[in-house]
């Protein structure tokens, strides 16, 4: 008799095991079996759906409203689609004060604008008092195939560049920091829609480019792992090319965490080809808040092995131990 | 470290044990060490002659099934449990305490008390791991626990004493020397160690002043010094340790016999408050000595805590324990000897 | 076994407890363990417990005994 725990709803390798188990052996189709974040249809739509939970519901650098709406233009943007249309549907626990939820919407109904998408549909329900944990949002998308992009995990060749858009782990540590009465003016969730980091990309490799993943869960390590887990290479990441900001740094230190595998909200790593990788990052740096863009390692021949490169040169396999990282003392 | 130097001390400690020397083992006793020693690569630098082995210097790994289940007791009464985020991978008899009600991860023994002051109307209990610095944090907060007259907030002690643990791993195995905790020796002084029958460097925690650590101690090993004690990490370690956190430590708590999960009961190996503070003890406010828990027989973690074992030895690594379903506590912490040999799987160097 | 790290005193607060920062990171500290820590020193933080102060000097002669060793002749 299993049961679920939290840990099958963290991003580890139980997650996978329950997705897999559970939910792909019942829905198995060619579209949802890569498991992407968002689906492109042969009829060129591109859709995805998310749910947010979090404690607190307002953070250095955003709120749960606005995680909703870049959440899911994010997976729209990653899996090649221009996103724009979203549902809302909002689960909200009796007693919940009507101000914050206000507030809540205005910032998705501002963050939707800057998107540019219209939230088109939802629902509403409200469940008993101690039922809920205040808030929950979904949000579904729609949104067209970009044209000229073909993104593909099959087309991925050996020597191909991975990058990441910017500094890693800035959510994750912030909420973190944040929850362990760390505080810093500098900070702050990452939480931001990518369409502009995408666009530039886009502009500067075209066909070059390969795959996206924005590094939600897991953080940078962790889905750059999801990426090469099954794709035709292996991947050699540089630990020391991770970008990561000196607070950041700090925080994560002082936690006992990993930024690498700290949780971003604005933030995405992308392969594409070794002779356009430089004008890539250029590209990326020249959006304000991505001056951190980097080349972070390359994929091999190797098929299936994912390593790290230490400082000096070591090599140790990734290995994703856990989706939700816990601040340690010792 | 860059590569040039990291060369530099793969030569250096080779030089100490040239092939035909009789294999050497040595021990980093703190977890934080064994997760840099794992994180870097260290081992990959050492001769081949030289084993390190992880010892016990993880307070939460050695925390036992019992102690979790007392933590669950409680949280069942409805008192909020403050503690370590660490503790949530331990298992018990009947998992984690993840998702359990009243818990609250803090990041100071301090955010309990100040939870507890802040919320007079609940019964707060801190469950209590950790070797002398986080002892003497405690310790510490007795006093101001004692100051503001707090009647609502309790500690639940497993706090360790690493040097009962030592004693025997030096008479039952082959350790040839010990790499010693820094953060452990702020507070007591390089002067604790000073009984140990091996020799002992006390190290810092960057790549290489672990490696200049263990340089140390085959080179005393190569010239016959056992009682060889050397402080490594001065910036931060006086001979004489922390004089007002050892009489505050003192003051409070008193040394009793421990349960290490994996090692059994040790004597003077735990340290509860003493008799005068039991109204601040949660063990004796709430009872629970009639709370019972089985330790898990199927788990090596004793054989690996002592080196008997490597992790990849036990038939449960990898298979039945990994590290979201732990079967025993070197798997459970993220320092932990398991833990570290799972997740930095060593794939060969470049 | 314990995760610490040097933090620079920024600010001392009421009842034995001050601000501490370390790369624009900021935590409430208790001084409980040290006497006498003024702003600016720097102190060994452990769980939000400054447990040492930090002597920099020392550092500095532990890194010159490193690079001195590096110097020497390396065996091949």
């Amino acid at each position: 008799m299993s049961k679920i725990t939290l840990a099958h709803g963290s991003g580890g390798s139980l997650q996978n095991d329950l997705i897999k188990k559970e939910i792909l052996s019942r829905f198995s189709n060619p579209l949802l079996d890569s498991l992407p974040d968002g689906a492109l249809t042969p009829e060129g739509l591109v859709i995805s759906s998310d749910s947010f939970v979090i404690t607190p519901r307002f953070f250095k650098g955003g709120n749960i409203g606005e995680l909703a709406v870049t959440g899911t233009v994010n997976d729209i943007l990653m899996a090649g689609g221009i996103p724009r249309y979203l549902t809302c549907s909002l689960i909200i626990e009796e007693g919940f004060d009507t101000d914050e939820l206000g507030l809540i919407l205005d910032s998705m109904k501002e963050c939707a604008a800057r998107c540019n998408v219209s939230i088109v549909t939802g629902d509403t329900k409200v469940v008993p008092a101690g039922m809920g944990d205040g808030l929950y949002i979904n949000t579904a998308g729609v949104g067209f195939k970009r044209p000229g992009m073909h993104l593909d995990k099959s087309r991925i060749a050996s020597s191909d560049k991975i990058i990441v858009s910017r500094s890693a782990g800035e959510h994750g540590l912030s909420i973190m920091a944040e929850r362990c009465g760390l505080e810093s003016d500098t900070l702050a969730s990452d939480c931001a829609p990518l369409t502009q980091a995408v666009e530039r990309l886009h502009a500067a490799a075209g066909e070059k480019l390969k795959f996206m993943r924005d590094a939600t869960r897991g953080g940078v390590w962790g889905i750059t792992y999801e990426i090469f887990e099954n794709a035709p290479c292996g991947a050699v990441l540089d630990e020391n090319a991770l970008p990561v900001s000196p607070t950041a740094d700090a925080a994560a230190k002082l936690l006992g965490l990993d930024p690498g595998f700290a949780a971003c909200e604005g933030c995405f790593a992308a392969v594409v080809s070794a002779d356009a990788a430089q004008s890539c990052v250029d590209a990326l740096r020249t959006l304000p808040g991505n001056e951190q863009a980097a080349i972070i390692g390359e994929a091999t021949p190797d098929r299936g092995r994912i390593v790290l490169r230490s400082e000096w040169g070591a090599l140790r396999e990734l290995r994703i131990a856990s989706g939700d990282q816990l601040p340690r003392i010792c | 470290m860059d590569l040039k130097s990291a060369q530099f001390w793969s030569r250096r400690l080779a030089a100490h044990c040239p092939p035909g020397t009789p294999a050497i083992r040595l021990m980093e006793v703190c977890g934080t060490h064994t997760h840099a020693i794992a994180r870097h690569n260290l081992r990959e630098l050492l001769p081949g002659n030289v084993e390190l082995i992880s010892g016990p210097g993880c307070p939460v790994c050695v925390s036992g099934v019992l102690f979790i289940e007392k933590i669950r007791h409680l949280l069942r009464k409805g008192v909020t449990v403050a503690l370590f985020g660490d503790l949530l991978r331990i298992p018990g008899s009947s998992g984690t305490l993840r998702g359990e009600k009243n818990l609250r991860v803090v990041y100071s023994p301090a955010d309990a008390l100040r939870y507890a002051l802040e919320n007079p109307d609940r019964q707060t209990v801190f469950a209590a791991v950790g070797f002398a610095p986080t002892l003497s944090a405690a310790a510490a907060l007795m006093s101001e626990v004692e100051e503001q007259k707090c009647k609502n907030f309790s500690i639940l002690s497993d706090f360790k004493e690493i040097m009962p643990v030592l004693g025997l791993l030096c008479s039952n195995s082959g350790i040839g020397g010990f790499l010693l905790p820094g953060h452990v020796a702020s507070v007591t002084g390089v002067k604790h160690f000073s009984s140990l029958p091996r020799p002992g460097v006390v190290s810092g925690f960057e790549p290489e002043n672990i490696l200049h650590s263990i340089d140390l101690l085959l080179e005393a090993l190569a010239s016959g010094r056992k009682n060889y004690l050397f402080n490594n990490y001065p910036e931060a370690v006086r001979e004489t340790g922390n004089p007002l956190a050892e009489k505050l430590i003192s003051h409070y708590f008193r040394h009793t016999a421990g349960f290490w999960r994996g090692l059994g009961n040790i004597p003077d190996s735990r340290l509860e408050l003493k008799e005068n503070f039991a109204c601040y003890d949660a063990e004796k406010i709430y009872d629970l000595s009639g709370v019972q828990a089985p330790e898990n027989p199927a788990c090596s973690c004793g054989d690996v805590l002592t080196g008997k074992r490597s992790p990849g030895e036990c038939s449960l690594f990898g298979t039945v324990c990994t590290p979201e379903n732990p079967a025993g506590a070197c798997m459970a912490s993220s320092e932990g000897s398991c833990s570290a040999a799972f997740q930095w799987q060593t794939g060969g160097v470049k | 076994m314990c995760i610490a790290w040097p933090m620079r005193v920024s600010e001392l607060l009421e009842g034995h407890y001050a601000t501490a920062e370390i790369d624009g990171i900021f935590r409430r500290i208790s001084l409980r363990l040290l006497d006498e820590v003024n702003v600016g020193d720097y102190v060994l933080v452990h769980a939000g417990f400054a447990i040492e102060k930090i002597d920099f000097s020392k550092a500095r002669e532990q890194l010159e005994i490193m690079e001195e060793l590096k110097k020497g002749i390396l065996p091949e």
